[in-house]
């Protein structure tokens, strides 16, 4: 009997080969390569913040003697009215707004994800009623949902991910639910129900695949929305409050120093911008690689 | 007579849309014995495949009894119900979409096995490769498409998987819905030809549904023609092609391109559009496009009688119908 080659082309290679074609594509785009290297890097500071710097003396501790000392040799980033170095304190600080970002948008995913597949892969009035509360929710800008949640909840680090966490669930579930009638009336769906798979067969196998690429770029994309309303709410005293580094609140107590003392402003601004723009251009690169219709 | 492998018994399946509700299956009957073909001929949008599922349970149909060997499939429960979704399949008409493009040739067939777990333990990885081998010689797919994906084949082959995949768990009766209406004419009599050996090699059972009267000819024992959800006529081969009753069938038949040229053959033309399954009236389905239509037709929808043995047909001018058939 004539065994067949199978050589590389077994289902663990076939995903690896359209990984493999994606990330091509992707390398192709500077301006998410550009993204992608200054996120890692942000990520590597993040994690080895605690070996640059001691939290407790660096980056919250007070050195009087020091006070605002605009940017040069011995302060690259300056110190603050309490003498601490900003360059610490803004380094120190990725951690939050990383942290923020991805814990948010990942119980996002978390409750979205199946309340988006359920929806459309049920339908009917199970469908009806839950896209409807999800439309009611949505009709609030999510800003002014997450600052409602804050309020009641209280301001704390945890508090603020609940908060943006749950005014992600919405996009998320739309999205997914979205995806899933692409392909949920397919007839190859009806096929695999014939031979016998399960829902649950039916749900892995061929609903979430599908609907990974969309719900991937969106969660990155959603991630660099929520580091920006992080600091936001921060920035009005909603989110992290002092003397914990967060971006948003070092904006917030650099402000009256603007005239006297701008960098003070400026390195935690620059901070937001960069990483958030840097999230995005691997978002959007994400979204073309894995968009086939673009493919050259 | 032979008892009837699938009993099919006042099947209804109502779609509930924004128009209205849409009587897809609204009362059909019939039974099949073991072995043998039955043809479901009608037009587009007739219910045709909606009945197929209805039987299948890929839709839950609203009403009626489906009784497969004994039990009734539409009150199955899931163990059941899997356990029949192994003897009872189904071919669908359209292979482009019927097959999920991400997925190999031998993915595609080997799918049935996997999700029924019919090969467990060490060695079944093996058992599963034979097994898909195996099932590709037999609807004549060549072993060096092992690999490919169905982008890469054509309409026949494709619709051979869509076969294999339905014999891979040995089933007793198959569902054929159009299997070749959406392949090119020189595929097709292949695809027929091959469902035809299957039948015979592996004692099926066939539902076979076609638009075009001419596919089931040398296939069907018995056909039955639908109409707007309902039967109208029910009769053996050649009994229906040889004295079609129903004015829609005859209809039909003279619709057929017959080779020799004869004169007075002319084909009896269908007057208007098919009239949508939405709140239907009550009246005969066929009123507003049957040219032996009179008032008595208004009265309520005529029900399937047998007028000569085997032969049932619905229409409550059969007998004017009949007489004008003797004049011609
Ligand atoms: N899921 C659905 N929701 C609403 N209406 C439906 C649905 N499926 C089918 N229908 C309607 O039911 C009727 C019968 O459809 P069906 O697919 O059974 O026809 P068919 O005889 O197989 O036609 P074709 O030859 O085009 O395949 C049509 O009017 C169709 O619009
Ligand atoms: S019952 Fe009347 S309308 Fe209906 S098919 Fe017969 S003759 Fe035509
Ligand atoms: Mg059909």
């Amino acid at each position: 009997m004539d065994r067949v080659e199978k050589s590389c082309k077994n289902s663990a290679g076939v995903r690896q080969n359209r990984a493999l074609a994606v990330w091509r594509q992707f390398r192709r785009n500077k301006g998410a390569m550009i993204g992608l290297i200054i996120t890692a890097a942000l990520i590597l500071l993040a994690v080895s913040a605690d070996f640059i710097w001691d939290y407790e003396t660096d980056v919250i501790g007070m050195n009087i003697a020091d006070r605002m000392i605009s940017p040069g040799t011995k302060y690259l980033f300056g110190t603050d009215n309490y003498g601490r170095d900003m360059l610490a304190r803004v380094g120190y600080g990725a951690r939050y707004s990383l942290v923020i970002g991805a814990v948010s948008v990942l119980f996002g995913l978390f409750v979205g994800v199946p309340i988006g597949t359920s929806a459309g892969y049920l339908g009917g009035r199970y469908d009806t009623i839950i896209m409807r509360m999800i439309d009611a929710f949505s009709i609030v800008p999510s800003i002014l949902l997450t600052i409602l949640m804050v309020t009641v909840l209280g301001t704390s680090l945890l508090n603020l991910m609940i908060a943006l966490a749950i005014s992600t669930i919405p996009i998320f579930a739309r999205i997914t639910r979205a995806s899933v009638l692409t392909v949920r009336y397919n007839e190859y769906i009806e096929s695999a129900k014939a031979i016998g798979a399960s829902d649950f067969y039916i749900i892995t196998k061929y609903i979430i695949p599908n609907c990974f690429s969309p719900i991937l770029v969106q969660a990155t994309l959603r991630m660099g929305t929520n580091i920006i309303s992080a600091a936001g709410l921060s920035y009005i005293g909603l989110g992290v409050a002092l003397p914990t580094p967060e971006w948003g609140a070092l904006l917030s107590a650099s402000k009256q120093f603007i005239i006297q003392a701008p960098y003070l402003c400026f390195f935690p601004g620059l901070a937001i911008m960069i990483t958030v723009m840097s999230i995005n251009l691997v978002g959007d690169g994400l979204r073309d690689a894995l968009d086939p219709k673009l493919k050259r | 007579m032979q008892e009837a492998i699938l009993k099919v018994t006042n099947l209804k399946k109502y779609f509930k849309t924004k128009k209205g509700t849409v009587h897809a299956v609204d009362g059909v009957s019939f039974s099949i014995e073991k072995g043998k073909t039955l043809g479901i001929v009608g037009e587009s949008g007739c219910g045709k495949s909606t009945t197929g599922r209805a039987i299948l349970r890929l839709v839950e149909p609203t009403d009626g009894e489906v009784i497969f060997e004994g039990i009734d499939v539409t009150k199955a429960d899931k163990k059941q119900l899997s356990a029949l979704r192994r003897d009872m399949q189904i071919v669908f008409q359209d292979p482009f979409s019927s097959v999920n493009p991400r997925m190999t040739v031998s993915q595609l067939i080997a799918e049935p096995l996997v999700v029924n777990k019919i090969y467990k333990g060490r060695g079944s990885k093996q058992q599963i490769e034979d097994r898909v081998l195996e099932l590709m010689d037999t609807v004549g797919l060549a072993r060096r498409l092992y690999n490919s994906y169905p982008h890469e084949l054509d309409g026949g082959r494709r619709q051979r998987i869509g076969i294999a995949r339905a014999l891979a768990m040995n089933p007793k009766f198959i569902v054929c819905d159009e299997p070749v209406s959406a392949l090119d004419v020189s595929i097709q009599a292949q695809i027929l030809n091959l469902m035809k050996e299957l039948q015979n090699s592996l004692q099926l059972t066939y539902i076979f549904i076609t638009h075009n009267l001419s596919v089931v000819n040398h296939f069907a024992d018995e056909i039955a023609v639908m109409y707007l959800g309902s039967l109208v006529e029910k009769a053996p081969v050649k009994e229906l092609f040889d004295h079609p009753m129903h004015p829609y069938t005859q209809a039909l038949l003279s619709a057929i391109p017959v080779p020799e040229i004869t004169e007075n053959e002319e084909e009896i033309l269908i007057k208007g559009e098919i009239t949508s399954p939405v709140n239907l009236p009550e009246e005969c389905r066929f009123y507003s496009r049957c040219s032996y239509a009179c008032e008595l037709c208004k009265k309520g929808r005529p029900e399937l009688q047998e007028v000569r043995p085997g032969h049932f047909v619905a229409c409550r001018r059969i007998h004017d119908v009949r007489m004008e058939e003797k004049r011609i």
